[in-house]
């Protein structure tokens, strides 16, 4: 229940379709087909992301950043698809 | 593949490779409530791409991050030299020599962000309050340490009953040991990474 509230993080299925460079990035997700089901380990995929900085409670005097990740574009599935 | 490997950045769509781009193209500055990274002369936070081997995949499910945060993440390697160079210019992006980030041996943590869950705060604030008005007890309501305990995974599990410091050689095997160092607070589930190399 609680999995329907978060926010989708779309993941695309870029086996087939060559990326459009640089432009292809921002519209990845209109462009491309779903990706089937949960991405097997070892795929190759373009990883979407921004990346955030800020300060852990822990380690105050540190700088964290955070790798907020925005899409997934698997362009080689692994063996156990 | 390769082009895609290569590709450094892009202005004009706000897109770059954080492996491949020029770090003084790139600021880190305040958007909103947050410090994200920006190209120079853009508003809004630059969209990195980067090409990876996947590990984990828990967008489709959940996983639990303490008591509270709850993520959909991927854990994913980098190409070797990849990385080195995308830690180099984070670093570099904001002026310290070390960073923290979520590393796990060979393994990036890319996660939603824990800001962005507000909706499932409001599912948190209904079901109190139904229990309130059908005046069940809180006790039973939200297990939420226990919701999701089959989805962990080394990258992002805490460990606050441990009193050791893991100990952790390198990135990948040769490459990273003599450029980075890394070591892991079981209390955080991230690594300092350092390009103590770029310095010397």
């Amino acid at each position: 229940m609680i999995f329907f509230f978060l926010p989708q993080v779309p993941i695309i299925d870029a086996q087939d379709k060559e990326i459009k460079l640089p432009g292809g990035l921002t519209t990845i997700e209109k462009d491309f087909p779903a990706f089937e089901g949960i991405i097997p380990a070892g795929s190759v995929a373009l990883v979407g992301y921004t990346v955030g900085k800020y300060t852990a409670k822990a380690f105050p005097n540190d700088v964290s950043l955070s790798l907020n990740l925005l899409w997934v574009a698997v362009l080689a599935a692994g063996d156990d698809a | 593949m390769k082009q895609l490997i290569t590709f450094d950045h892009s202005e004009k769509h706000n897109v770059l490779n954080l492996s491949r781009v020029d770090p003084a193209l790139i600021i880190s500055k305040k958007v909103g409530k947050y410090d994200m990274v920006c190209i120079r002369n853009k508003k809004k936070p630059v969209l990195c791409v980067s090409v990876v081997a996947i590990q984990d995949d828990y967008t489709a499910t959940l996983k639990t991050i303490g008591e509270e945060n709850i993520l959909k993440f991927i854990t994913a390697t980098p190409l070797t030299q990849e990385f080195e160079r995308f830690a180099a210019v984070l670093c570099m992006t904001h002026g310290v020599e070390t960073a923290r980030c979520q590393l796990l041996d060979n393994l990036l943590t890319f996660s939603t962000r824990s800001g962005e869950l507000l909706c499932f705060c409001l599912f948190q604030f209904l079901i109190l309050a139904a229990e309130k008005i059908s005046g069940s007890p809180k006790k039973s309501s939200t297990p939420r340490k226990n919701l999701f305990a089959t989805f962990q995974s080394k990258a992002t599990t805490t460990d606050k009953t441990s009193g050791y410091s893991y100990a952790v050689s390198s990135l990948s095997a040769h490459d990273i040991s003599e450029n980075f160092h890394l070591c892991l607070l079981p209390t955080d589930f991230d690594f300092f990474f350092s390009p103590s190399s770029s310095y010397h």
